[in-house]
């Protein structure tokens, strides 16, 4: 039984904050690779645009494990909702063999929501 | 529930499609195959016993070489009269003459037999290169049972950010790749048997010799199927060189089936039959005259497949070339999603305009006398009706795309009005500062708006087309007036919402900041200029 957990600290950060992620897996073998990524990526009617900001490998060869990981988040850019475009920031966590993948969004914003057309 | 439609629909059309596609190449696969398969038969010699030719007395009134040969197999006679499988005869006398030279009576040839059954043999086959034909139902099969495992295949789950992009190009490239591509070979395929061919034989045909020739017959010979009767000129004439007989029927060379009756009617009228006529002949092989070798507008209709040639071109090299270009530039990396010049306002609009007027114009000035000339074609030699309602629509189009060239010309003519601004890059909540210079404009303007506006801009794939969209989601007017001395010269100051969104810039998606300045010149087309500036998340963002 294969499995990938992750969890953040919180759902909506501020610009230039640190963001706390907790991943803990469980695998029948070593995985062949095993990544945390953080990334925005875009979403609506135009081709999906993606930025990834850091992307951290952990330790292949341990089938079980949990890792605490902090990313510094950047100014930009902030979150963003309209008709055409949503920009969103996640936390990945993806294994190659198995092929897993445990994805979490949130919110990069100024105020306390993500910023909407007005 | 959302997701169901668009694949029962795509279920639906690449299901029909892969079909209609698949059975085509089987069936044309057998075919092909029937037609090339005495390459692999065995090479044997043979004795020509028979060898002349006739003509079917009824429908297309066909040519027909008829032959009997005999040949020795495994110590066994065996005699022929087949001279190739698919063979049912042909539409030039020529034709048909050149067979009968290559295999007279008493020649001794080379025939191919089946070793499955020695009764049956061919004197020649289709060349195996037609076996490339399959290439047009394989590349449309591929698309079909493509598009249909797409369709199908269950969703995985998947990173967000390793493979969606580049597998996203590289089925973008191959369709782009086959649509063109499709375009493009069937282009140069017609231009080689419409355009190529003709005029190489008419050049060749230059350098023939004269001789007097009589007319054996002279009528329009019709063709009829499902989509209507076509007609061709047939004018049979009999020359001799060095004591030979030949006879031919070829009046020039460009002498396909097409819709237009009395034009041609008028052409063998000019050759009733008795009559004594000057035809030219190829000193190589007299079997080769023509009685026709002016050129004439007809050579000029084969151009018409340069528009495929150019669409199929056009699409390989802005879909393939350009593209690739740009694939190269992206990256997957840390990415801060800006503009590259955020402490200025951007875009030259003339330069714009500029580069439109001189593309549309280059356009038009190619399409225009080809589509015009085939009309002139359609209208006064041939009147066809068919061929004038077509060339007309690629005349109006032509017209059209040079009217727009027109108007990016007269706009790109404008003078633009020099702006400036501060402070830049800007920031949510700050008070700007903008004033602009212009020069006395061509036409005396009657009004002059700016306006401050946002947009979303996204660009995506639809099929083999780029499509790109825009929707402003802030709008403000900053300014406006009927004062032509304040719109020489100005300034005024206007406020960035404090709740702004930043701008945005990736590869498919942005969000701009513009402002756009708006002049309208009676009886000319207006100014309408956008300046793109940069707005950060806050006045401290470190950049």
């Amino acid at each position: 039984m294969n499995n990938l957990e992750l969890s953040l600290d919180n759902n909506i950060y501020k610009p230039g904050k640190t963001l706390t992620a907790e991943l803990s897996w469980i695998f029948e073998d070593s995985p062949r690779s095993l990544y945390l990524n953080l990334f925005w990526y875009t979403e609506g009617r135009g081709t999906q645009d993606i930025g990834v900001i850091r992307s951290i490998e952990i330790e292949q060869s341990m089938r079980q494990g949990t890792r605490i990981v902090n990313f510094d988040l950047p100014e930009m850019p902030l979150s963003f909702s309209g008709s055409l475009i949503s920009i969103v920031w996640a936390v990945e966590a993806v294994s190659e063999k198995p092929d897993l993948s445990n994805k979490i969004n949130f919110l990069l914003t100024d105020t306390e929501r993500e910023k909407e057309r007005f | 529930m959302k997701w169901l439609l668009p694949r029962l629909a795509g279920l639906l059309f690449f299901s029909v499609f892969s079909t209609i596609a698949v059975s085509a190449l089987i069936f044309l696969s057998s075919e092909l195959y029937s037609s090339v398969k005495p390459v692999l038969w065995d090479k044997i010699p043979c004795t020509i016993k028979e060898s002349n030719i006739s003509q079917e007395k009824k429908g297309n009134r066909k040519y027909i070489f008829q032959t009997a040969y005999e040949y020795n197999y495994k110590g066994r006679i065996y005699t022929s009269f087949m001279y190739s499988i698919t063979y049912k005869g042909d539409d030039k006398l020529f034709e048909a003459n050149r067979k009968s030279t290559k295999y007279h009576v008493g020649k001794k040839a080379t025939c191919y037999v089946d070793p499955s059954d020695p009764a049956a043999a061919v004197l020649d086959y289709d060349s195996p290169f037609t076996l490339l034909f399959l290439l047009i139902p394989a590349i449309l099969s591929t698309v079909g049972l493509g598009g249909l495992y797409f369709t199908i295949r269950p969703k995985k789950l998947k990173s967000e950010i390793k493979p969606l992009t580049k597998k996203n190009d590289k089925i973008g490239i191959i369709f782009i790749l086959l649509f063109f591509g499709i375009f493009f070979i069937a282009g140069m395929t017609a231009a080689y048997f419409t355009f190529f061919k003709p005029v190489y034989n008419l050049i060749s045909a230059s350098s023939w010799e004269p001789v007097q020739a009589k007319v054996i017959s002279s009528r329009v010979k019709s063709h009829s199927d499902s989509d209507g009767t076509t007609y061709s000129i047939e004018i049979l004439y009999e020359y001799k060189i060095n004591g030979q007989t030949y006879r031919n029927d070829s009046y020039n060379f460009m002498n396909f089936s097409s819709s237009g009756y009395k034009s041609k009617r008028q052409i063998t009228r000019q050759y009733p039959k008795g009559k004594k006529i000057t035809i030219y002949f190829d000193p190589d092989n007299p079997h080769s005259s023509v009685i026709n070798r002016n050129f004439t507008a007809g050579y000029l209709l084969g151009l018409l497949s340069f528009i495929f040639v150019g669409v199929g071109a056009t699409g390989l090299y802005f879909g393939l070339f350009r593209r690739k270009h740009k694939s190269g530039k992206q990256k997957v990396t840390e990415d801060k999603a800006l503009p590259d010049a955020y402490e200025s306002l951007r875009i030259p609009p003339a330069k714009k305009d500029i580069n439109k007027f001189i593309g549309s114009l280059i356009f038009s000035l190619i399409w225009l006398p080809v589509s015009g000339w085939v009309l002139y074609l359609g209208v006064f030699e041939e009147k066809s009706i068919l061929l004038t309602i077509f060339a007309g629509i690629f005349t109006i189009i032509g017209i059209i795309i040079f009217s727009v060239a027109v108007k990016f010309g007269l706009r790109a003519m404008n003078e633009k009005p020099v702006l400036q601004m501060s402070p830049l890059p800007s920031y949510p909540g700050a008070q700007m500062s903008l004033s602009w210079t212009m020069k006395r404009p061509r036409k005396l303007p009657d009004n002059m708006n700016i306006t401050l506006a946002c947009k979303e801009w996204v660009q995506y794939t639809r099929g083999t087309n780029t499509v790109t969209k825009e929707e402003k989601f802030f709008e403000e007017l900053v300014f406006d007036t009927d004062d032509r001395f304040q719109m020489a010269n100005g300034s005024i100051t206007f406020n960035i919402p404090e709740n702004a969104m930043h701008s945005f810039s990736a590869r498919h998606n942005r969000i701009e900041w513009v402002i756009i300045v708006n002049i309208s010149l009676p009886g000319w087309p207006d100014i309408l200029d956008e300046y793109n500036f940069t707005v950060l998340p806050d006045k401290d963002t470190k950049i």
